[in-house]
This record gives C-alpha cells, structure tokens and sequence, in this order.
C-alpha cells in the first residue's frame, strides 16, 4: 500500500474536519477526489503530506508510520501543487522551478547539472521556457499556476499530489498538463492524487475516484464503478446522466440544470 | 535589471570602508584622514611609532568617541536591516518590517519604564536589558494572540502586532504625561541617538547581529521556500512552525538589541531589504548579506549626516523617518501601479 489510513479523525479546534477516514490506497494509480466544497478534501490531502497530523488514527506510507519520516524524507517521495500557493516575492520562473530540487541538495550546495537538466526537461514539456528569467510577480494567475505546477514536476516524486492544480488553466493548458501527469504515471508509476471540481475532467483523467462528503469518505473505487448517477446524487445532491463518450474515449458526466 | 551580488558585495564592503573612515574624520575636532588612517593603521598592527607623532586629544577623539559611535550605527543600520529581511520574508510581504510585530514598541515600553523610574539597578545595561525583555515579551504576546488551531498566520501576525503596538503606545504617553520634568529624557531616547554609543554596547550589539546573520544564512533557502506559502514550503521538506519560530525569535532578539542601544530608528528595516531585493532578487542567501551592508552604510550615512553636516544634530530616528519616509510613498506607489496581484 502506498498509503493506508486506520480510524483517522482530524479537528481544527473544536471544528471537526475530518472523521472516521478508513482506506487503504495502492500505488501506481491517478486517484481523482471528489466532493462538495468543504468537504475535506484539501485538510485530507493535508494529512498526505503530514502538514497536519491527525488527532487520532494512523497514516501509513508504504508500510510505515507516516511520523516516522522526516520532513525532508517526505518531500523526496511526494510533490503537493497546492491551491494557495504565494508568489509575492520577485523571483524568476528559473529560480522557483529550482527550488523543487532543494530537497534533493545539502544545505549549501548548488544545483548541479543534473538538476538544472531535470529543470531543463520539465520547462521544455510544460512550455515555461519562454518565461524563465520572467519574475513570477509579472506573470498571470494561469501562468503562475502553471510555474507552480512545473515546480512540483521538478520535484520528480513518487507521489504527486494536485489540489485543484488547473482550476486557474485554460483548457489546452490544463489538458496538457494532465496529459503530462498521466505519462509519468504510466512512465514512472507515479500515484497521484488529485482533487477536482470539474466531474468530466476527473472520469477521463482518473482511475480511480474517492468521493468525500461532510469530512467522511462516503464511498470509493474504479471509476467505471462508482462514477454513477446514483453516488453523484448522494454526494453532490445533483441529478446526472453518466456515459460512454466515444469521441472523449471516456465516462462523461451531463447534469439537468 | 539584477546585478550580481558578488559585485554589490564588493562594492557596499568598500563603501563601508570608507564610509567609517571618512565619518571618523569628520566632526568638531576635524582630523586629517592622514592621521586617521595612521591611528587605525596602529590599532591594527601595534606599530608604536604611529602614535607618537600624534596629538592625544585626537588619539582619544578616535577611539573613545567617534569610532564607537561610527561602528555602532552601522551594525545599528546592519541588524535592521536583516531584521527586516527576515519579518518580511516570514510574513510573506514585502512591505512589512520589523516594527509591524510590535517589537519596536515593546523594547520603547521597557525603556521608558527605566527611564521614568530612573531605574539603575544594573547600571548601564538596565535600560538596554529592559528594552530588550520588553520587545521579546511582545513578540511572545503578539504569537500567542495570533496563533490559531491552524498554526501561525502571517495575517494574523501583522494584526495582532499593530494592536499591541497601538496599547504600547498608549502607555508610553502616559508614561511621558507621568515623567513631567523628565519627560525630555524619554521623549528623546525614543527619537533614538548614537550619541552616548560605547565599546560594551558595541559588542553587544555586534555579536547579537553577527550571531542572527549566521542563524539567517544558516536556513536561507528554507526562508526562499517559506516565500512560497507554507503549504508547499512544507511538501518541499521545510519544517514552517518551527522554522518561524526560530526565525522570529532570532530575528526579535536582534531588532529588539537594535532598538534598545539606538532608541526607535524606523524605515531602515523596511527600505534597505526592499531596495536590495530589486538588485539582487528574493534570493535569500544573496539577499542577506547585501542587506546588511547596505544597511550599515546607511545608517551610517545618515548618523554622519546629522552630527557633522547638519546645523544641530537632528535625532538619528527623526531623519530617518523623514528621509525615509517619502522615500518609502515612492517605492509603495510604484509598486501599486506596477503588480495588480
């Protein structure tokens, strides 16, 4: 298992966020979380990267404790794309691009060329190479997200872990940094989690779908399986119809306004 | 247009440089920067016979007034300056500066507690030393006011600083309706001086600045990353809760040794970084050690300025402000007008 989660409970303060979460997560597959807004589904990524720790319960990476891993360890097997990334500070699209290798350098060493040829790589496949000595400050919100994006790519993990990655992307852009994804997870078995709001995007992009609903995962498996109408109703409270869309070669998703 | 830092370096080193001799040379007694530099040269190499062809009034002028002074504004300038690096680093905002945490207002409070109760206890250092429990007492009121289930926000931080500092404040003007008579005492401490500068305050100062400048460098790359937001600072292997709080602390300790030898000096903390980082870029083990040399030829500027170009000395606190300020409108309307974020 690549991730395995025994009885976890997670409150912020006397709030409870999340309860009662069970699931065992095998590696190699592209997990698509689904749910309402508030949810849960962004504190559950949270306990993924041990940014938060569970009050109870027990995270479990490749069959350890999760607490057992320095922080420095868990930045070397998982890369998050997060959803409230900051760029206030002038740097060049190169600089943040090389940050994702930090993790990878002693304290007061230099990126060597190994890691500026891995940067090289992913600036050449996300299409940032035109922007490298830009400051991200000047750059648009898709734009930065996509710099945001790339760095994680740098970060080359086992684990990528996307909180609404390409909500900000125009749909060639975010198409093809899933398309990126999806390779690296065919190349390099990369397990990959990713939240979306887009429904149609998740059944084409993922293998598997977890739905969380009110901070408990209401149900979770192939998405063949569980993208039915159904669950969508239980979950989203939604009427849908669910096919098979040839020209997509994908489960789609249309809803009754 | 960035430059490299290894020429900036170079080039502040020397201004510096010069900058001390020069200021040391200059004032009341005017000393030829000949003579100067023989009295430095004997300091530095014990050669005797430096000394001899030299007056002892200049002897004295040297080293016991002016080089104090020289060199304690400009690791005054220097810690500032590196404060203010690392508070805007931390709170994710390039406009913040090391008196949005309430620490300046803290260490005035403990001075002017000293000063109204004429407290000596500890002779020279009580003042310093109740500036300085007073800044890190704030700073500790002001985490625990902002601090959340969800750990520290740099929001909150900046909110949670301006109220403590608006109380501080109220206080110190009690404190001053309460001083009557020695209320001059307090009022002009607060504008801040390097007047009454001595060596045992200069190695206080120095070693505190030297001491955080290591603790800086020591985690600059994880201050570039905690840039990012602590999220992704943390899925990129940084501990952020307590690297902040290490970071404020260091960064408090030195802001707050700064504030209680020097008295309220503002805008150094918040123009030097900010005008650095548009040489040098956010980079944080670049930034650094510019900022401090940038900061110490500042101030250093400044403080000469006022005690041998100026009329009357005008308080070190007041120029700044006054120069600083404007300046400072300029820098934040341009800026407004350049990035809509």
């Amino acid at each position: 298992m690549a991730f395995s989660m025994k009885d976890v409970h997670f409150a912020l303060g006397e709030t409870s966020i999340l309860e009662d979460i069970n699931i065992d997560l095998p590696p190699g597959r592209i997990y698509g979380i689904l749910g309402p807004n508030g949810s849960g589904k962004s504190t559950w990524l949270d306990l993924l990267i041990r940014h938060r720790v569970p009050q109870q319960g027990m995270v479990e990476y490749n069959g350890h404790p999760l607490g057992s891993y320095s922080r420095k360890q868990i930045s070397k097997e998982m890369a998050l794309v997060p959803q409230d990334y900051r760029l206030n500070f002038p740097f060049q699209v190169l600089e943040v691009l090389l940050m994702g290798r930090y993790p990878f350098l002693p304290r007061f060493a230099s990126p060597g060329s190994r890691d500026l040829d891995i940067v090289r790589e992913v600036m050449q496949k996300t299409g940032l190479e035109k922007f490298q000595d830009r400051m991200v400050t000047e750059l648009s919100g898709g734009e930065r997200q996509r710099v945001v994006f790339a760095r994680a790519l740098v970060q080359d993990t086992p684990v990528l872990i996307l909180d609404e990655a390409t909500a900000s992307l125009d749909i060639k852009h975010g198409l093809h940094l899933l398309s990126l994804v999806r390779q690296k997870n065919q190349q390099a078995r990369t397990t990959v989690f990713s939240v979306f709001q887009d429904i149609n995007l998740a059944a084409a992009f993922c293998s598997h779908i977890i739905f969380f609903k009110q901070g408990r995962i209401l149900l979770h498996g192939p998405t063949t399986e569980v993208l039915t109408p159904q669950n969508l109703e239980r979950v989203f409270d939604v009427r849908a119809k669910v096919y098979f869309d040839d020209y997509a070669q994908s489960t789609q998703v249309v809803f009754k306004v | 247009m960035r430059i490299r830092t290894s020429i900036l370096l170079v080039t502040l080193a020397f201004m510096l440089l010069g900058m001390i001799i020069a200021s040391v040379s200059m004032g009341y007694v005017q000393v030829p920067l000949s003579t100067t530099f023989q009295m430095l040269f004997y300091k530095i190499t014990g050669q005797q016979e430096l000394l001899l062809q030299a007056d002892p009034l200049v002897y004295t002028v040297i080293f016991e007034v002016r080089l104090p002074r020289v060199l304690t504004a400009a690791i005054v300038g220097a810690g500032l300056a590196l404060a203010g690096v690392i508070f805007q680093g931390l709170l994710l905002n390039p406009l913040a500066d090391p008196y949005t945490l309430g620490v300046s207002s803290g260490a005035a409070f403990g001075a002017s507690l000293v000063l109204l109760f004429n407290l000596q206890f500890l002779g020279l250092y009580t003042l310093p030393l109740f500036a300085f429990i007073a800044g890190c007492l704030t700073l500790l009121f002001v985490v625990y006011l902002s601090a959340t289930a969800g750990g520290l926000s740099s929001n909150n931080l900046i909110l949670s600083g301006v109220i403590v500092s608006a109380i501080l404040s109220a206080g110190i003007s009690l404190f001053k309706y309460l001083a009557q008579e020695r209320v001059s005492v307090i009022i002009f401490w607060l504008m801040g001086s390097f007047a009454s500068s001595t060596w045992p305050e200069l190695i206080l100062t120095s070693s505190m600045v030297f001491l955080g400048f290591m603790v800086f460098m020591f985690y600059s790359r994880d201050i570039n990353l905690i840039c990012l937001g602590s999220r992704a600072a943390a899925s990129l292997g940084v501990d952020t809760t307590k690297l902040r709080i290490i970071l404020l602390i260091t960064a408090s300790l030195v802001a707050a040794v700064c504030v209680s030898i020097s008295g309220i000096i503002g805008f150094v903390g918040l123009l030097v970084p900010h005008m650095m980082r548009s040489l040098t870029g956010p980079e944080h083990r670049s930034l650094l050690p510019v900022s401090l040399l940038c900061g110490a030829v500042l101030l250093l500027a400044a403080d000469t300025l006022t005690r041998t170009m100026l009329p009357a000395e005008v308080p070190i606190g007041v120029l700044t402000a006054l120069i600083g300020g404007p300046f400072f409108c300029y820098i934040f309307r341009k800026r407004q007008m350049q990035f809509r974020v």
